[in-house]
């Protein structure tokens, strides 16, 4: 994809993505990876930062002999993604505005 | 390259950062390729790309951390400090050189200059015993000839000639013992001023150290 993703977008996405349900790491990566092309690599110091600021908390469950770490969202992460939603909505609808206006639609 | 070579790889490129963040990234990464499972090994670690720069991310995250925190000094500084000592250290030095070189130039000079009058020194007392030891064999020569025609003349002749190899016997004792406390005498100097050589770079790195 040719648009860069920032991190307030990511937030959002990760948050949201949380909102309907737990994940651990790997489906959360495949997710994003499929919508917004990002790597695992990309998504780790997100979900860290989100952790640090109260916006999500991780519990882990053993799954076949081994460890997977689930993400989940919180009180204070499920307001900031209300934010983020309503700020996306403006910010979409300005770029629609520039550009789409261009094609005739 | 495979799981355990990435990862091993991964983790000495994080050995800066603190061991909590390490142990979490690591959890991370080993975790993701347990999901992805055995099969999926390559694929994961085509789409990771080099552990340099999957370690330089969560570094530089690490550091945008530690510049958030109150009062805490971000890890990579004080390394920073040091590169900028070493960086002034040769700056010192190529700014010195002028200065510092004919000093050193004269300073060898002399070295040198003491080095070769000692040699010289040692040299002609060596000379001055061989000569006094030949004039004495070649007196005692005379001197046995001489017996034989004017016996006072020979025993003259012999005399003197044991005198001179005395004389030069004596001469090698003292240009020995002179030439052993010359040696060590030079030793000592060149010493003194490879430690003070030292000690004067030392003292240079240090105050360069303290620049910043």
């Amino acid at each position: 994809m040719g648009f860069q993703v920032g991190s307030a977008l990511l937030d959002a996405c990760v948050l949201s993505v949380l909102q309907r349900e737990d994940a651990y790491g790997y489906v959360l990566t495949q997710t994003l990876r499929e919508t917004l092309g990002v790597s695992e690599s990309t998504l780790y110091p997100v979900l860290k930062r989100l952790k640090r600021d109260g916006f999500l908390t991780t519990y882990d469950q053993a799954y076949q002999g081994r460890n997977r770490r689930y993400y989940t969202i919180t009180g204070r992460g499920m307001q900031q993604a209300e934010i983020y939603r309503r700020d996306w909505r403006v910010y979409r609808d300005n770029v629609d505005k520039l550009v789409c206006s261009g094609g005739g639609a | 390259m495979n799981r355990k070579e990435f990862l091993g790889q991964l983790e000495a490129q994080l050995s800066q950062i603190p061991p909590e963040e390490r142990a979490d990234a690591m959890a991370w990464y080993n975790e993701y390729f347990d999901e992805a499972g055995p099969e999926n090994e390559a694929k994961v670690i085509a789409e990771l790309g080099s552990p340099v720069r999957v370690a330089a991310r969560i570094k530089a995250d690490a550091a945008v951390r530690g510049l958030g925190e109150a009062g805490t000094e971000p890890g990579p500084r004080p390394r920073a400090r040091k590169g900028i000592g070493v960086f002034w250290t040769v700056v010192l030095v190529i700014l010195a050189l002028p200065v510092a070189l004919p000093i050193f130039l004269g300073l060898f000079s002399l070295f040198l200059g003491i080095v070769v009058t000692l040699l010289a020194v040692i040299v002609s007392l060596v000379v001055a015993v061989a000569a006094a030891f030949l004039c004495g064999l070649v007196a005692l020569a005379g001197g046995v000839s001489a017996l034989f025609v004017h016996v006072p003349t020979g025993v003259f002749y012999l005399g003197a000639g044991f005198v001179a190899i005395g004389v030069s016997l004596l001469l090698a004792l003292l240009a020995i013992l002179l030439s052993r406390a010359l040696a060590a005498g030079v030793t000592g100097l060149f010493g003194l001023m490879r430690r003070g050589g030292k000690a004067a770079f030392r003292r240079g790195v240090n105050g360069g150290g303290a620049y910043e």
